[in-house]
């Protein structure tokens, strides 16, 4: 075993030995641990070595309960109709002794709490169908019909949900994943199916081009080509899992919904109705924006200037000597108090929305500050965890993640704040977890604290980095970073100066080390999550495939089956409630109504007291794997070298990460692979050409250039036989050119690549005494057109400065070249070095990266 | 007494005439002026012909009949630059130059390039340029230049956007006169844009151009005229597909650097205006002439693996009457 693994594992060993042992004896007779080998320079090492050498202070019951706790494997997902507290059926390492002698009676405790915080969440429920009716009495209030009403009860439910916590915010309720999944089905049917009519671009124009311009009729008319494509390959396939999934997918129902209501608008203009056809045209504005915050400020503003306007009219009407002004101010007044109700309604479904978060916070504060909580709270890292303190001003920390080539690892990160105050306290309260014992504890098995340390140094360094070099395009090189790249640097490679490259290695290195360490500590996480999956897989999914299976026989309603399905493959009693209410709802015909919300309530309570039986049985059967399980644990742990128990020296882990051998992600030059980098892999032609006249100049002008990227095998060339090329500022015209040759642009553009604006691209050809030359020049500008006639030597287009095209597509000032001669692609590089006498251009180029 | 007649019918003749030479005169000079049209077609320089096709609909008809020809000034301000260089920092150096041709500054990382091919100066200077004001409007545009270059120019502020940096890049036209921009085809057809950051602008791109306005009218051809003529072989226009529509379609199946996307480029068709607007458009430093141009927004189609897309389309199309303008060869 190398020597430096060997150090590692016995350091780890060390920390588990001390964890195990000696924290398990009473405070007075542990024995303090000696550190050696700490190089003081990592505030967490100093923090965990003083742990260690006086225990007595540091690690007490918190401590153990926290470890104990990173460790409990959930069983049983039992989340409740809400969203607060997780409700899951654990296993907890401490109760080992509690399940075996009474495993009934730890489930029926844990059902009590469910049972609880569900009751607590009928107020919240109450807020959101609010929110609903609201919308629907609009839509009731415009005259529209039935079946608007009742999208608008849906749409207005709508909510958003915070990942890192699970935690929805806006309250989002079994209900609209009712009335939701059921409406998009039917419209899909109407417009998605197979076997429906596509409706044409001209059709499209009709419906949309009163309220959009022509790029957003260009992008919605993508949108209804990719849903039609998605829906019926679905439906070809079969595939009723996916496509019930589909009925809920958001932008689904609002792209629907808003067509729907066009539709409408478009039948009742054609019959003459102008005034039905507005509101409809409003309600597919208010339902595609709803649920978009951006969007719905849009749609409010829009009624503030509507209203605006209207008044000005109004008075212009007064003042003027139009005969028909009486019934023209009537109208314009009915209009008036049509957008006054809208502005009311959406005011009043925000305040609704509201209820369920004021709910929650009222909980949290509660939990947190009754009886002298709040000390042990921050202690144990329940202050800083979303699902137990959603006080928004008190909440200092929000989920984030290291991601470092393809790995990712979650931690704690300070909020962003709208203030120096807010941000002093943030970071303070943050940086206080991380000094927490709990969270030292979390980290030997999650790689949280490292990671936390990997986001602090690239902070610090982002910092450095903007202030040294003024244009460093931070979102490229973080998405190589994250991606284990290094193309951004790469690119900008000729431009630094060698302080600036030694910065950035030396960044590299530590961070590289820092993920390393939060990639190995989070092994045993990494072990408990497959541990549960696969008992997930062995107990739960039989118990759920054979309650499923009588389900399914009795139901036919397409979302209820596919919402079985879903509890069936992966769990979580909600899912169970959502498709028995869906079921219910539909057969009695309620669906879309307060009704089906008090179905949704009665439902769970008949569910939970199904499954707690079930469940009870099932726990028998577990608590014998259990023991089991647990041993497996540690045996599996100790045969990967991550934990072993015995006698160890003690040393301090952070020291012994370094490796010397790694340099840091620049590429290697002088690979004996690829000589010279020049070992293209696709399929490029050898460039073998006829000779040109001796007097043939390079065509990117005089001087040396760098070639930074080669064809194929790089990160942007991955598909492509192509070169960037550094240094140049024009590109010129062949000599031959004019001159005996014929050249010719063939095409002048702008390119954008998926997530923006590239530069412009340029083509054009070059024959010469039987040889035609291909070039095609990408992020440039050129005043020339397609078509045009070019002469010898002439500027055909200028490299584009790196601000010219954004940070999107293109890494740094650079010319993208790629060539074809005779119609075969050729190595651009060739083109470009090979001698006249060989075809080429005769231009001093650097061996390509 | 028949003498004393003939006299006074002669008198009165003659003082028809006088009068009716004034008169005509008086006519003549006022409207010389109006109506001095080309003598010869105008060389078109700023567009040549494409063979893709276009139908035009909902065509407004300018306010006015006439515009006026503008010619492109050959000056270059390389000595306002060079000052401009000089103001900056003492350290830029003149690292790569063609004498008249474009000319390269670079100090560490800060670079200035002033570029003849269109008559752009490109900067991005990391010290900043302290201006008086939070954000760029119109006025700080031209106080920039009037600062730097001298000139009194106008400018419309259409649009601004976030930087990778935090900065605030915003877009601009120069105007021409009165609501008349000029226009350029690339990005978001402006002629200059300025980045700002904490109050200092940090780079930017601006077009040194003169256009100088003569008293030849240019007579406007007639929506019908374009109709008639706008697909006709040799008409100028010129048709650019706006690929940013794209980005959440095809561009994410298709790698913009491949050639499955030039394929998808050359199936552009069946393009139909869906509105047009009135111009001056630029191309280059060498176009001589600025003259107006209708720019049609449009809507095309491509294909790609049997499926269409919708794709909006530009089309800068000749909006002179047509007798008095040409292609060159």
């Amino acid at each position: 075993m190398p020597q430096q693994k060997k150090q590692y594992e016995e350091a780890l060993g060390s920390v588990f030995d001390f964890i195990f042992e000696e924290s398990q004896k009473p405070p007075e007779k542990r024995k303090p641990m000696k550190v050696t080998g700490v190089d003081g320079t990592s505030e967490m090492v100093e923090a965990l070595t003083a742990v260690l050498e006086n225990p007595g202070l540091y690690v007490g019951d918190t401590t153990m309960e926290a470890f104990k706790d990173a460790i409990d494997i959930d069983m049983v997902k039992a989340t409740g109709v809400g969203r607060r507290v997780p409700d899951s059926i654990k296993f907890n390492v401490q109760d080992i002794g509690k399940i075996i002698s009474d495993p009934g009676g730890y489930i029926d405790k844990q059902f009590t709490k469910i049972e609880g915080i569900r009751k607590q969440q009928r107020a919240a429920w109450a807020g959101e169908e609010m929110k609903g009716i609201l919308g629907s009495m609009w839509a009731r209030r415009s005259g529209l019909d039935k079946e608007t009403q009742q999208a608008m009860l849906a749409a207005g439910r709508l909510g958003k949900t915070d990942e890192f916590s699970g935690r929805t915010i806006g309250m989002r309720t079994s209900m609209d994943t009712i009335s939701v999944p059921l409406r998009t089905e039917k419209l899909a049917s109407k417009y998605l199916s197979g076997g429906t009519r596509e409706l044409t671009i001209d059709e499209f124009k009709e419906r949309f081009g009163s309220r959009l311009s022509p790029t957003d009729i260009g992008t919605k008319w993508a949108q209804y080509k990719k849903f039609r494509k998605q829906y019926q390959d679905l439906q070809t396939a079969n595939d009723t899992e996916k496509l019930s999934k589909l009925h809920f997918d958001r932008n689904l129902f609002t792209f629907l919904e808003g067509t729907e209501l066009s539709e409408k608008a478009l039948l009742e203009k054609n019959a003459g109705n102008k005034d039905k056809s507005r509101e409809y045209t409003k309600a597919a504005n208010f339902i595609e924006n709803i649920y978009d915050p951006e969007g719905n400020k849009k749609f409010i503003d829009q009624q503030k200037l509507l209203l605006r306007n209207y008044s000005k009219a109004i008075e212009s009407l007064r003042s003027g000597n139009d005969p028909n002004k009486d019934a023209k101010i009537k109208r314009i007044r009915d209009d008036i108090k049509g957008i006054r109700s809208n502005l009311r309604t959406s005011s009043l479904e925000k305040l609704a929305g509201n209820i369920g978060q004021w709910e929650g916070m009222y909980y949290s504060a509660r939990d947190l500050f009754v009886n002298g909580n709040l000390l042990p709270n921050i202690i144990n890292g329940r202050f800083f965890d979303d699902k137990y303190n959603s006080l928004n001003f008190l909440q200092p920390s929000k989920g984030d993640s290291l991601e470092r080539s393809g790995i990712k690892i979650d931690f704690h990160a300070p909020k962003a704040a709208h203030n120096k105050f807010q941000k002093v306290y943030f970071e303070n309260m943050n940086t206080l977890y991380y000094l927490s014992p709990v969270s030292w504890a979390r980290t030997l098995m999650t790689g949280e604290g490292f990671a936390y340390a990997g986001y602090l140094g690239q902070k610090k360094f982002e910092q450095r980095i903007k202030k040294e070099i003024a244009n460093f395009n931070w979102g490229a090189f973080m998405g190589d970073l994250k991606e284990g790249k290094d193309a951004y640097l790469t690119g900008i490679q000729n431009n630094l100066s060698q302080e600036q490259r030694e910065m950035i290695q030396k960044f590299l290195k530590k961070d590289a080390r820092l993920a390393k360490l939060a990639h190995q500590f989070g092994a045993v996480n990494r072990i408990k999550e497959s541990i549960q999956k696969k008992f997930d897989v062995l107990i739960g999914q039989r118990v759920r495939n054979a309650v499923g299976k009588a389900l399914l026989s009795k139901i036919t309603n397409e979302v209820a089956v596919g919402l079985i399905k879903d509890w069936m493959l992966k769990g979580g009693i909600q899912t169970l409630v959502q498709g028995l209410t869906t079921a219910v709802s539909a057969a009695l015909g309620v669906v879309g109504t307060p009704i089906a919300g008090a179905i949704a309530f009665l439902v769970s309570e008949l569910v939970y007291r199904v499954s707690k039986p079930v469940i009870k049985f099932g726990a028998q059967v577990v608590v014998l794997l259990l023991i089991g399980i647990f041993a497996s644990i540690f045996m599996l742990i100790s045969s990967l070298g991550v934990l072993t128990l015995g006698q160890h020296s003690h040393i301090a882990p952070y020291e012994v990460i370094q490796c010397d051998a790694f340099v840091g992600t620049f590429p290697i030059i002088d690979d004996p692979d690829n000589p010279g980098g020049l070992n293209p892999q696709g399929p490029m032609e050898p460039f073998v050409a006829g000779a040109l006249d001796s007097g043939e100049q390079c065509l990117l002008g005089s001087g040396s250039f760098s070639c930074t990227q080669g064809p194929y095998g790089s990160f942007s060339h991955s598909k492509v036989a192509a070169i960037d090329i550094g240094g140049t500022n024009y590109f010129h015209a062949p000599s031959f050119c004019g001159n005996g040759g014929t050249c010719k642009i063939t095409y002048v553009g702008d390119v954008n690549c998926a997530a923006g604006y590239a530069g412009g691209l340029v083509k054009f050809t070059a024959e010469y005494q039987g040889q035609t030359y291909e070039f095609k020049l990408i992020h440039v500008d050129s005043p020339l057109a397609a078509g045009q006639t070019i002469t010898s030597g002439q500027r055909v287009a200028r490299t584009m400065e790196w601000h010219e095209t954004g940070s999107k597509c293109s890494s740094g000032k650079h010319l993208h070249l790629e060539t074809k001669h005779n119609g075969a692609t050729v190595n651009p590089y060739d083109v470009l070095t090979n001698l006249p006498s060989q075809g080429g251009f005769g231009c001093s180029l650097s061996a390509c990266r | 007494m028949k003498n004393m007649l003939n006299k006074k019918n002669i008198l009165i003749l003659v003082i028809i005439i006088v009068v009716v030479i004034v008169i005509s005169l008086v006519i003549y000079f006022f409207t010389k002026g109006e109506n001095k049209y080309p003598d010869q077609p105008i060389e078109q320089k700023s567009l040549i012909s494409s063979d893709l096709n276009i139908g035009v609909n909902k065509f407004v008809e300018p306010k006015d009949s006439k515009y006026f020809l503008w010619t492109v000034s050959n000056s270059v301000k390389l000595n306002s630059v060079q000052k401009m260089v000089q103001s900056l920092s003492s350290n830029f150096e003149l690292v790569d130059s063609e004498e008249g041709v474009y000319y390269n500054w670079k100090n560490g990382t800060d670079e200035i390039l002033y570029d003849t091919l269109k008559n752009y100066l490109l900067f991005n200077h990391s010290e900043g340029i302290l201006m008086d004001e939070a954000e760029i409007n119109a006025n700080v545009f031209s106080k920039f230049v009037k600062r730097f270059f001298d000139v009194d120019w106008k400018y419309n502020v259409f649009k601004n956007e976030k930087g990778s940096n935090g900065e605030t890049i915003y877009y601009a036209k120069r105007i021409l006169e009165e609501d008349i921009n000029i226009e350029v085809r690339e990005h978001n057809q402006q002629t200059d844009y300025l980045a700002m950051k904490d109050g200092k602008v940090i780079y930017g791109k601006l077009l040194l151009t003169e256009f100088e306005k003569t008293d030849i009218q240019l007579p406007l051809i007639t929506s019908a005229q374009l109709i008639q003529y706008i697909n006709a072989d040799e008409y100028p226009k010129e048709i650019y597909p706006q690929l940013n529509a794209l980005r959440d379609s095809l561009l994410k199946e298709i790698d913009y650097l491949s050639e499955d996307l030039e394929k998808v480029l050359d199936t552009l068709k069946n393009c139909e205006s869906t509105s047009s607007d009135l111009i001056y458009y630029y191309k280059s430093f060498d176009q001589e002439y600025l003259t107006p141009v209708y720019k049609l927004d449009a809507l095309c189609e491509v294909s790609y693996n049997n499926e269409t897309y919708s794709i909006p389309a530009i089309a800068y199309v000749n909006a002179i009457d047509p007798q008095y303008v040409y292609i060159p060869e």
